[in-house]
């Protein structure tokens, strides 16, 4: 096989509830600051679920072009927001570069918000009511499309629609491009926003969430007794993926180094309901096969984490199976408790967080952990964060439609800049 | 292991034909897929016509389970792998799953599951359909029907995504990711929504009164585009392995360009360099001059801006030369079947590649004078096609175009 390139993360830019951006994310995972809280984009007094991860128009809107206010949907508003930090903290230049960079962006629900508006008000007041800029509002590119325009980009411009693996697939499609040599640099990345009355209840169909409304920011507890389901969230996260060649010859700081993944589909749980601890664990294993990685090589896990009764359980036993009796030295953590589920978003900032830990030498701890359920038994980081060396990580997101990925990252070593 | 990548299985469906024989024999008869749209009330819409399928019956194709839960462009797009898997003599019971992947493109994914559902529950639907299952996405829906466990994407970048979805399955054969790959694209935009929404962008044609005559690509009296629902699968793996067991082998799928206009999500940039910069990167990853290529499947959309743009591009790659190549938009038949239009045309390609016919570009009346190529006008002609190009361009200023090679026969 002919040399592929290797492929490093230069830039990093977020988006979650309660923070923008990449430091203010980071520093909240580390406190543990949550960002769920009671619904306010609609009613949910007669609503099954009252909380969410939801990111505050005060927050986002400030940083749209102006001109976009209220034109694009909110996935690609949450998209490109995230896209331009983490162009700017990659410091590539798009005047120049232009056409050597490209943009690959994932999402489970797209533009939503926009279909479930226009759908209703064609069903209230005929077709003539639908608005011209649905169409390209509501498709799946529309957020790599919008990011390409406002920043310039003018490479390959993919979108990736699969499930709960759409930002996977995103950074995994931008990972094999660069390794085929074909650009220099991609913003690969997943935009989610599922809060909405229609998507949740459809989320509630596959997956268990959590009714509780009490105390928001404790309600998202992976790993804890009292769990009792997932919280939703919004939210973009996008990186620069770069040739290391390319990173190199212009001396770019490098977070990590991206070096295997797998992303699998557990065919029985959407047929069954059945969870598959086998399933999950060869995700792992073939990503770390991919990587070149020993299991032991591993120092941190940010787990799938998402919550839930049987998969919180799951994912211990999966990981059991990988690590063997090594698991429970391993830190596994979860940031969802600080985040919330926002499914392409959490997929793409999961791998960001691995970067950052490996980066900075400190690992976000599991908040909300206070009775670890008897059956996991792992070192989940609970409650405090902690410093630690980690030169190899790994980010899991165990999608609630039998959608699963692993990503192995590394701490890159060679020559620096 | 820069091996070559090869087309060894067609599954086609399409307006004007299931199959690939009949799909080819109608493209040949210059034959118009458009009608009267008869999936739901078309009242209250300017544009009344579209390409629909008529005599689809997805039992053929699966199993009663799989045709209740499935949308109907998944329906499609199962039945197209269906006949591209038996097309290829493939029998996947020997094979690695892990080995064999799924990458197709869609356009309107989540707003065809909506529009789907919603026309179906308030009986607005004019079919009998059952409710479609929740979630609904393809290569979930492939991986149930076909047991493959490889990558298995799905990408939905519009109007360009069945051709790009191609690009990326030789991407995953090349980097080894994947010996076998089914790859293509699928749509069935004939939905209440859908079409309003296109109509809100007023760029559909309205010639309701003579709807086979509604599509006409690079002629003066273009209105519009025209909708239509389709599928198109194809098989990708190794010559190595295609030769191995001793598969026909279609054509080489040698080179594939992707760039983005960056300029608007709906309307092209009126400077055409990323269309142009698309074709040229699928000729210098083909390692083929421009001199070389005997055919251009064009994206072809018979909308004013696409039209005359595309034309421009090919004269500023080809120069005079662009006269002398045939260019042709098999949307004039089949219409604009978004996700699938990238993967049907390559099908349509290497067709053409495969039996040296090039199909026509229908309702060629009145030439456009700024389109002045050879669009192969009305009848489909006897022509050498060796070396091919296959273009999509796309919402979100998405250009990509496929360099398709015949295999078997010395390049000069």
């Amino acid at each position: 096989m002919a040399e592929r390139s290797r492929v490093v993360i230069t830039g990093i830019g977020a988006i979650m509830p309660a923070r923008t951006g990449r430091e203010a994310i980071w520093d909240a995972c580390l406190k543990g600051k949550s960002g769920i809280a009671e619904i306010r984009s609609f009613d949910v007094s007669s609503f099954p679920i009252g909380v969410a991860g939801e990111i505050a128009d005060d927050h986002l809107f400030p940083l749209l072009p102006e001109e976009k206010l209220g034109k694009v949907d909110r996935f690609s508003a949450l998209a490109m927001v995230a896209s331009k930090e983490a162009l700017d903290d990659s410091a590539l230049d798009p005047q120049t570069m232009a056409e050597r960079i490209g943009v690959y962006m994932g999402s489970g629900y797209s533009g939503r918000k926009s279909i479930d508006e226009q759908n209703a008000a064609m069903y209230r007041g005929g077709a003539r009511r639908v608005h011209p800029r649905l169409m390209q509002n509501n498709i799946t590119n529309a957020a790599s499309g919008e990011v390409a325009i406002y920043l310039g980009l003018k490479g390959a411009n993919l979108a990736y629609s699969v499930g709960y693996v759409s930002g996977s697939y995103a950074v995994v499609q931008a990972f094999n491009t660069l390794r085929l040599g074909y650009l220099d640099a991609i913003l690969a990345g997943g935009a989610e926003a599922p809060i909405l009355p229609l998507v949740l209840e459809e989320m509630m169909d596959i997956g268990e969430m959590s009714r509780r409304r009490e105390d928001p920011p404790t309600v998202c507890s992976p790993f804890d007794e009292k769990r009792d389901g997932l919280v939703a969230a919004e939210g973009a996260c996008v990186l620069v993926l770069e040739r290391l060649e390319s990173a190199l010859s212009r001396r770019a700081p490098i977070y990590a180094e991206l070096k295997g993944y797998r992303i699998t589909y557990d065919r029985e749980r959407k047929v069954r309901g059945g969870l598959r601890i086998g399933e999950m664990a060869s995700t792992m294993e073939e990503a770390l096969k991919d990587s070149g990685h020993r299991p032991e090589q591993v120092g941190y896990i940010c787990a799938s984490g998402l919550s839930m009764t049987a998969d919180d359980v799951a994912e211990t036993k999966a990981i059991k199976k990988v690590f063997g009796i090594q698991a429970g030295d391993i830190p596994v953590s979860s940031i969802k408790p600080v985040t919330g589920y926002a499914i392409a978003a959490s997929e793409v900032l999961e791998s960001a967080v691995c970067a950052l830990a490996i980066q900075r030498g400190a690992i976000p701890p599991t908040i909300n952990l206070i009775d670890p359920d008897r059956e996991c038994d792992l070192d989940y980081v609970p409650r405090q964060s902690r410093e630690a060396e980690v030169k190899v990580a790994m980010s899991n997101s165990f999608g609630i439609d039998g959608n699963y990925s692993a990503f192995v990252l590394e701490k890159y070593e060679g020559a620096r800049p | 292991m820069n091996e070559k990548v090869v087309i060894t299985g067609i599954g086609v469906l399409t307006a004007i034909g299931i199959g690939k024989e009949n799909f080819w024999n109608a493209l040949m008869a210059g034959k118009s897929g458009i009608k009267r749209i008869s999936r739901f009330d078309t009242t209250d819409y300017p544009t009344k016509i579209a390409a629909e399928i008529r005599d689809f019956n997805p039992a053929r194709f699966m199993g009663a389970e799989m045709v209740r839960k499935c949308t109907r462009s998944n329906q499609l797009g199962l039945a197209a792998t269906r006949m591209a898997l038996e097309d290829a003599g493939l029998d996947l019971s020997g094979v690695d799953m892990k080995r064999v992947g799924v990458s197709v493109g869609v356009g309107g994914e989540i707003i065809g599951m909506v529009d789907e559902r919603s026309a179906i529950a308030r009986g607005k639907y004019m079919e009998p359909k059952a409710l479609p299952d929740l979630p609904n996405l393809l290569p979930n829906l492939m991986a149930d029907e076909f047991s493959v466990s490889g990558p298995t994407l799905c990408v939905a970048t519009a109007c360009s995504a069945g051709n790009q979805a191609v690009g990326q399955a030789r991407d995953l054969i090349r980097l080894g990711k994947a010996d076998i790959m089914i790859t293509g694209g699928t749509e069935a935009p004939i939905l209440p929504l859908a079409v309003a929404s296109f109509c809100a962008l007023r760029i559909m044609s309205r010639r309701n009164d003579e709807p086979e005559r509604s599509s006409r690509p690079f002629d003066l009296e273009r209105d519009g585009f025209v909708l239509g629902e389709g599928a198109g699968i194809m098989i990708l793996e190794t010559e190595s392995r295609a030769r191995a067991r001793g598969a026909r082998i279609y054509a080489e799928v040698a080179g594939f360009g992707a760039t983005c206009d960056a300029y608007h999500m709906t309307i092209p940039s009126p400077d055409k360099v990323q269309i142009s910069r698309a074709m040229t990167l699928a000729l210098n990853d083909g390692g083929v001059a421009p001199d070389e290529v005997d055919y251009i499947n064009a994206h072809g959309t018979s909308t004013e801006a696409n039209d005359i743009g595309e034309t421009r591009a090919i004269k500023s790659i080809f120069g005079e030369r662009a006269y002398q190549i045939p260019v042709s938009s098999i949307k004039s038949m089949i219409g604009h079947t978004i996700g699938a239009a990238g993967a049907i045309e390559l099908i349509a390609t290497i067709l053409a590649i495969e039996r040296d016919i090039v199909p026509p570009t229908i309702n060629q009346e009145k030439p456009d004078p700024n389109c002045d190529l050879d669009y192969v006008p009305n009848k489909p002609r006897a022509h050498r096609v060796g070396v091919a190009l296959s273009n999509s361009f796309g919402f979100g200023g998405n250009n990509t175009s496929i360099l398709v090679r015949k295999l078997n026969e010395d390049r000069k």
